[in-house]
């Protein structure tokens, strides 16, 4: 148990609790999304009540593969340019709730493909992308662990992040021309269909609902990133 | 294996994937539950691992 | 040519620039490969690693299930990267003990010519290791390549060329951290995806004896990478040293 003889003047170390009130709202938004799409949306006639994680898997999807990712990216290329510590924050948060949200995509989607395609992995485009990307962002979250010094981390995960940023459209481009070799399968596409009204709006809702938890939990991950600094910064003085 | 949609009455009937029937809908519940259970589940775990982590930096 | 940083304030002369670049790079990849085949160690490991690895392979392998065209150009590449990673593992290791990476740092000689000294040094490595595995597997598997022999030196070039900045630049991220050697694969191998299923799709294409047209798009993206990651790793290795 550390005995830092330190006392936190409230100046200087920076507010922060788990659950504020942004992400208690967003915890709500959420809660109240999943009850309407399981009790008050109707079922797909096709696919059965299984159809219904749609509306968890594709928000947390674009949530977490377009939005997270492209923080990362841009707070890492930014970081290298200006040298600012809280785009390294930024870069460090985007990427641990990127993860959780891509691990959720990865999770929920062979379950979704299980009752869809009739199993349970399918080497399909947006799916081996998505593994992908979260090897990629799981390498980097690895790195910021091994290396000792702050400074040293943040300069070299930017490093990772903006060649990492480079390398994803090349990873479609790979996976696309790979796909494009060989038929998928023959069943309809559960991403688009075409939607009737009440399961468009719970669809919006679950979009609007899982990125407002997104950037809740995003403003959670980097605050504590700044008290976790500090923190050390104070400690070692 | 993905089953075809152009063979209803040949087709062996998938007791989870969809082939073609007139009685409504597959029974997938229990899928649409793990989904959400598992979304719902690893939120919260990150939540009470925030918390802890903050926990810890406070106290030091 | 970009024109070296100087940070210890020494200022180039226009008419010196491009020949010091390439001068210095030639100089700093021809000690390091001097540096390794005195000793011959890591080759020798990761050539024999390949080679057993080809004959592992070859007795997993089922001739009437799948025909050697289609097991054996996953198996030549799977191979390549593993093998490669053994060779980048040692890029930076050699200038660690005595602190020699301090001496050529402080020396004159611009950071991006060190970067393309030891991307050099490491091209040479991995495609030698690679020239000497390709007939493994071609014997091995009893394959016929013919006349496409050419192509696949050019595969193997063109792949060789991308795993060496790559891996060159994540060796020397790599190198401040603990566990090296656990972490270089693991950062380096969603990099190495677009090299190698390209090379790995092309060979394919040629073994199985199809026209070279049904190749070519795997073939530009093979260079588009090349070409994109070798500029983005001399651009940015700089970055990987502390000042």
């Amino acid at each position: 148990m550390a005995t830092s003889a330190a006392t936190i003047t409230p100046g200087k170390m920076p507010e922060v609790k788990p659950v504020d009130g942004f992400l208690a709202l967003a915890l709500v938004a959420v809660l109240a999304v999943c009850v309407r799409a399981i009790w008050f949306t109707p079922v797909d006639a096709m696919l059965g009540a299984a159809q219904k994680i749609f509306y968890v898997h594709v928000p947390t999807a674009i949530m977490g593969l377009y939005v997270a990712c492209g923080l990362l990216a841009v707070s890492s290329i930014g970081y290298l340019w200006i040298k600012d510590e809280r785009l390294d924050r930024l870069a460090e948060a985007s990427a641990e709730v990127g993860l959780l949200f891509m691990g959720i995509v990865l999770a929920t989607g062979p379950v979704w493909a299980r009752t869809s395609w009739g199993t349970w992995w399918v080497w399909e485009a947006r799916i081996t992308s998505t593994l992908f990307l979260w090897l990629l962002v799981l390498g980097y979250l690895v790195l910021r662990g091994a290396v000792e010094s702050p400074e040293n981390r943040a300069r070299l995960s930017a490093v990772m992040g903006s060649l990492a940023a480079l390398l994803v459209p090349f990873i479609h481009l790979t996976v696309k021309l790979f796909r494009g070799m060989h038929p998928g399968p023959v069943v309809l596409k559960p991403e688009k269909p075409s939607l009737p009204p009440e399961m468009l709006a719970t669809f919006l809702m679950a979009l609007a609902a899982f990125a407002l938890l997104f950037f809740a939990l995003l403003r959670v991950r980097f605050r504590w990133a700044t008290l976790r600094d500090a923190r050390a910064a104070l400690e070692a003085a | 294996m993905s089953t075809g949609l152009f063979t209803p009455r040949v087709a062996v009937q998938d007791t989870v994937a969809y082939v073609a029937k007139r009685e409504g809908p597959p029974a997938t519940e229990a899928y649409m539950w793990a989904g959400y259970v598992i979304t719902v589940g690893t939120l919260l775990a990150y939540l009470v691992l925030m918390a802890r982590r903050i926990a810890k930096s406070k106290q030091g | 040519m970009s024109e070296p940083v100087s940070r210890a304030g020494r200022t180039v002369t226009a008419g010196h620039r491009a020949p010091a670049f390439v001068a210095d790079a030639l100089r700093i990849a021809g000690k390091d490969l001097r540096i390794e085949f005195r000793t011959r160690s890591a080759f020798l490991a990761a050539t024999v690693f390949a080679v057993l690895a080809v004959v592992i392979f070859r007795f997993t392998w089922d001739p009437t299930a799948i025909p050697a065209f289609d097991l054996a150009p996953g198996v030549l590449w799977v191979i390549f990267t593993f093998s490669g990673l053994l060779g980048l593992n040692r890029s930076f290791g050699l200038e660690l003990s005595d602190r020699a990476y301090d001496g050529l740092l402080a020396s004159q000689v611009s950071r991006e010519s060190i970067f393309v000294g030891k991307v050099l040094a490491n091209l040479v490595f991995v495609s030698g290791v690679q020239a000497l595995t390709l007939p493994a597997v071609a014997l091995f598997f009893d394959l016929h390549v013919g006349a496409a022999w050419g192509v696949l030196i050019g595969i193997v070039l063109c792949a060789s060329l991308g795993l060496a900045a790559v891996g060159t630049l994540f060796a020397a991220i790599a190198s401040n951290t603990r566990l090296a050697e656990l972490l270089l694969p693991m950062m380096t191998l969603p990099f190495f995806v677009p090299l190698v299923i390209p090379a790995a799709q092309t060979s394919a294409v040629i073994l199985r004896g199809q026209p070279l047209e049904d190749a070519m798009p795997w073939f530009k993206l093979l260079l588009a990478f090349d070409l994109v990651f070798v500029t983005a790793c001399i651009v940015v290795f700089p970055y990987t040293i502390e000042e």
